[in-house]
């Protein structure tokens, strides 16, 4: 019998994968677009992630939840991101999920600053891309981080420099180049 | 969580500027609408994060409202401004039925010996092997997920078990376009008898909406692009003046390529081009059909 894939856990701190599912799933899913996967293939890479978790949750010994889950994240983008065929199928298969209605005036410049960072964390390193999305979307702190990514923790921190720096860089440099907005 | 030696978020920090901020802040609201947490429950055999009144957590009750489209945004930002912890909620009190042991925790330790330790995902919907989650699916409260297993034979000659899962979600889907809205719940029907008491019984389900249709031809276009051809079409029937227009022509158009109507897709992609100058599709439309 498998410890934790069924009903409630026999050992108090460690959570069913029922409730794993319901209080972690959203904010997985959100780093999973955030370390890249696009959003036509987050719902698989996300079924993934939580086959990943059922499978090892009876090995899990209770300590860093959230380490233990966002190691799991990492390493099943990094696989997806790697395998050929999510890279012979980028140029075609990038049908949005959402409609494209224009959007409001007042969210023209919210809608570009967001697109603008977008552009900044594909242009990154991966592993700075996975200590600043981690950090700062996922507010993980450092030493989740270095046990989620298995660095040590010097190595997280001079990864968030130098991804900060990159990201305030490329904004800046995007923002300079900008067309003038159309007056009227 | 803020560990006191860590230095401070780019988003808490007032110096920095303050377009970076809010698009930080936009990225982080990126989170699944009820209909795609819903639906992931489906595949992996878990009941539905119960209902609010029923004391669940903050996540509860963001997924109730989450239907009402504009105030999802509203308790989804009230409660990320109460930032303390922005991953987990709390109140495991309420839990919703595990996959019951009998089936899917067999089913899910039998997966280990098909798949390595850090899978590869080469093409997340060909081949993930998701057939024992999906399995257990009809043994979940289907309230709102898509009910994945379907009572009608399939032709599994040769597809492979994710492959006919896929089908079989597009098929539901599709089955669904053909009569939806009307009579009982296709879920109670089409997922078993299996489903244990707990949470909210099956409503009846509404027609699928233009992202579910257009998600189907998606999924279905690799195995079937006739099947997701069908689809598209379904789409242009039932939501003639979508706002997903353009990327069902994309969709139809890679259809009509991989079913080797080359004549069609360019007659289709030239009616588009028409339609929808400087579309932000048209490169890729080009792509598909080099001149």
């Amino acid at each position: 019998m498998k410890k934790g894939s069924e009903g409630a856990s026999r050992r108090p701190e460690v959570p069913s994968f029922a409730e794993i599912f319901r209080d972690h799933m959203p904010f997985l899913w959100r780093a999973t677009l955030a370390l890249g996967v696009p959003p036509s293939d987050a719902e698989d890479v996300c079924q993934e992630i939580m086959l990943v978790v059922n499978r090892r949750l009876g090995d899990f010994d209770g300590r860093s939840l959230k380490s233990w889950l966002y190691g799991i994240c990492l390493r099943v983008t990094s696989d997806y991101r790697r395998s050929a065929r999510v890279r012979r199928e980028r140029a075609t298969d990038q049908i949005p999920d959402e409609g494209f209605a224009a959007p409001q005036p007042e969210h023209v410049d919210a809608l570009r600053a967001e697109r603008r960072l977008r552009q900044a964390l594909d242009a990154l390193d991966y592993e700075r891309r996975e200590v600043f999305v981690l950090f700062e979307i996922e507010q993980l702190t450092l030493r989740e981080i270095a046990e989620a990514s298995e660095t040590p923790l010097q190595t997280v921190y001079s990864r968030l420099q130098a991804a900060r720096a990159h990201v305030r860089a490329f904004c800046r440099m995007m923002n300079a180049e900008e067309v003038p907005r159309a007056v009227g | 969580m803020q560990s006191a030696d860590d230095p401070e978020r780019l988003l808490d920090d007032v110096t920095e500027s303050a377009d970076l901020r809010s698009a930080l802040g936009r990225m982080s609201r990126e989170l699944p609408d009820a209909e795609q947490m819903a639906r992931l429950a489906g595949r992996l055999g878990i009941a539905n994060p119960p209902p609010v009144d029923s004391g669940a957590g903050r996540l509860g009750a963001a997924k109730v409202a989450a239907g009402a489209g504009v105030v999802a945004l509203g308790v989804l930002a009230v409660w990320l401004s109460t930032r303390g912890e922005t991953s987990g909620v709390t109140a495991p009190g309420a839990d919703g039925p595990a996959p019951p042991p009998g089936v899917s925790a067999a089913a899910m330790t039998e997966s280990p010996s098909r798949r390595a330790e850090a899978p590869r995902i080469a093409h997340p919907a060909r081949e993930l092997d998701a057939g024992a989650p999906r399995e257990s699916a009809p043994l979940s409260p289907a309230t709102n997920a898509e009910p994945v297993v379907q009572a009608a034979p399939l032709a599994e000659s040769s597809a492979s078990p994710v492959e006919r899962d896929v089908q079989r979600e597009g098929d539901s889907i599709a089955r669904d376009a053909a009569g939806s809205g009307v009579g009982p719940s296709r879920s109670s029907a089409a997922a078993g008898t299996n489903e244990p008491g707990g949470p909210a019984k099956a409503a009846p389900r509404p027609p699928p909406t233009e992202t579910e249709l257009l998600r189907a031809a998606r999924l279905t276009l690799d195995g079937s692009p006739a099947q997701a051809l069908g689809l598209s079409e379904r789409h242009r029937s039932e939501y003639p003046n979508g706002a997903l227009t353009q990327e069902r022509e994309v969709i139809a158009i890679t259809a009509l390529v991989r079913l080797g109507r080359s004549g069609d897709a360019r007659a289709r992609a030239e009616r588009f081009a028409r339609a929808y100058p400087s579309s932000p599709y048209q490169r890729r439309i080009d792509a598909l059909l080099p001149r």
